[in-house]
């Protein structure tokens, strides 16, 4: 097999006649399917570009309610939360206030722990032995108190003083019976509606029925009227000469108008404790300061005088002896 | 080794590139945008611009592709990944060089990797020039082995793939990216990693064995 070398020498890159040939013979071209192909794919990859945005309506946020939905909800997530929390509140106890369970008294130690082993605690673990058993059921355990006690471990944590404690250091200090209206109204806080129930007969229940605002409320069917029937025999003497020396201090001049009006001066205490305390100042022979509480009382109560009655002719100051 | 032209073989009558040719292009309108200007428009986002860049350039190129390869799947696959490259690249284009240049380089170096993958060994021998005898040059191309007869205006295409396929494949190169690419002498020592005088030693010796081969066209 031979081969025509050409001549390397001939000087014809360039061959007009030869190129106009090749020209007219060689016309391939790329299939019009490939041309739109790539044509599209050159479009689509100027077009990928971000746009110049000509509508002023693409920049404007289409849900323009967002920001009201999102300030009526979070509203009502804030409502629902303050709910809450308000009744956390209400139904939290007041640590100041006596507990009054009504479960029985805790067990005997050995039924204790023959409980404890039934429910295969031992002291250990709980049932599902993750924590160490809580004594869940240990409020319920806990030994309720008799009411009497109850009575008067709850009185010095009472929120209002006992009356009886008042009344005591009214007694002991006079002076300060004077500053007392004040604090004793401060104090005394949402207690000022008048009780509803009248004294108890029974000491306990008499310091207890005051405090209407602790929970605990005596039976309407044990309390009686404020002149018991249990009065001692020889108090009617007692009672004559008491009005005797009240009416003393009340006749003496100006003595009524000065208990009027350190009664105005001073808020009303609740009927209870009044009579408890008007009761404890006849007791104690105070006649001075009987007589002032009683013309309080009767100006702040007018309608509650017949609880009054055990004092001699109807709670008047007996009329100054004639001389 | 025969080439395959089976797909090329079953292509018909072509319409001729709307394209002008790049020499003639080049020539013909000073007021018309160079390749540059086009591309440049493009990456700036102007698509027509590739429109025009496309219709000038993609007869040459294909045309380029499909005598090298001479299989017409191939080279529509080669095709679309050389303009799909062109279009990627279009953000980091610069105009350093000329277009066509750029352009052809692309062609080349997908044209040598569809080889690597394919083992063929065309390209291995870059540096044997015309003076040597090439073995590859007396092996007769798949299409002119065709026992079918090719009518009408398809035979002017088969005898060019013939002629070519005679070549050496560094003087093919080099005619192709001459004729078809219209790359200059410096441009086409550039591309193929070969001096100026030996590109233009291709060059004869390729136009002196086409003219004998296809001396009837003229």
């Amino acid at each position: 097999m031979t081969t025509d070398r050409p001549d390397p020498s001939s000087d014809s890159l360039r061959d007009p006649r030869f190129d106009a040939a090749w020209r007219e013979a060689s016309r391939e071209a790329p299939p019009a399917a490939l041309d739109a192909a790539i044509l599209a794919a050159a479009r689509r990859a100027v077009g990928a570009g971000p746009q110049p945005v000509a509508v002023r309506e693409a920049t404007r946020p289409e849900r323009w309610w967002w920001p009201l939905a999102a300030a009526a909800s979070i509203g009502a997530v804030a409502v629902g939360i303050l709910q809450v929390s308000g009744l956390d509140q209400a139904r939290a106890p007041d640590p100041k206030r006596a507990i009054v369970s009504d479960m029985p008294a805790e067990p005997p130690p050995a039924a204790q722990g023959s409980q404890d082993k039934a429910a295969g605690r031992d002291g250990r673990m709980d049932f599902y032995g993750i924590m160490p058993s809580l004594p869940n059921d240990a409020v319920r355990r806990a030994p309720a108190p008799p009411v009497s006690a109850m009575a008067e471990n709850a009185a010095p944590t009472s929120p209002d003083p006992a009356p009886a404690n008042v009344m005591a250091k009214l007694v002991a200090d006079p002076s300060a019976a004077e500053a007392a209206p004040a604090t004793e109204a401060t104090r005394a806080g949402g207690q000022r509606n008048p009780p509803t129930a009248p004294p108890a007969t029974t000491p306990a229940l008499a310091a207890i029925a005051p405090r209407a605002g602790s929970g605990i409320s005596a039976s309407p069917d044990s309390v009686q009227p404020f002149p018991a029937d249990a009065t001692p025999a020889g108090a009617a003497e007692r009672d004559g000469a008491r009005a005797k020396a009240l009416g003393k201090v009340m006749s003496a001049p100006g003595a009524a108008a000065r208990a009027e009006a350190q009664a105005k001066e001073r808020a009303p205490l609740p009927v209870a404790e009044w009579i408890v305390l008007i009761r404890k100042l006849r007791a104690e022979g105070r006649t001075e300061a009987l007589a002032r509480e009683v013309a309080a009382f009767r100006a702040a109560y007018p309608d509650q005088e017949h609880l009054l009655v055990d004092l001699p002719s109807g709670g008047e100051p007996p009329p100054p002896p004639a001389r | 080794m025969g080439l395959d032209n089976a797909g090329c073989a079953g292509r018909e009558a072509l319409a001729y590139s709307q394209a002008m040719p790049p020499r003639a292009f080049a020539d013909a309108d000073p007021d018309d945008p160079g390749d540059e200007a086009l591309m440049l428009a493009y990456a700036a986002g102007d698509a027509a611009a590739f429109d025009a860049l496309y219709a000038r350039r993609k007869g040459g190129v294909y045309r380029y592709l499909v005598r090298h390869c001479g299989n017409a799947g191939a080279a529509d696959e080669l095709f679309q990944d050389v303009w799909m490259n062109v279009i990627r690249a279009r953000a980091t284009y610069a105009p350093n060089a000329k277009f066509a240049t750029w352009l052809y380089r692309i062609a080349h170096n997908r044209l040598v990797d569809h080889w690597r993958t394919h083992a063929r060994a065309e390209f291995v021998a870059t540096d044997v020039d015309g003076d040597e005898p090439d073995p590859l040059a007396f092996v007769a191309g798949a299409r002119g082995d065709e026992p079918e007869v090719r009518a009408g205006a398809r035979e002017q295409g088969q005898r060019i793939d013939v002629a070519l396929s005679r070549l050496p494949p560094a003087q093919r190169e080099a005619f192709l990216l001459h004729q078809e690419g219209g790359l200059e002498l410096a441009d086409i020592a550039a591309l193929t990693g070969a001096g100026i005088e030996t590109v233009k030693s291709r060059l004869r010796y390729a136009l002196a064995k086409l003219r004998l081969e296809l001396a009837d066209l003229r």
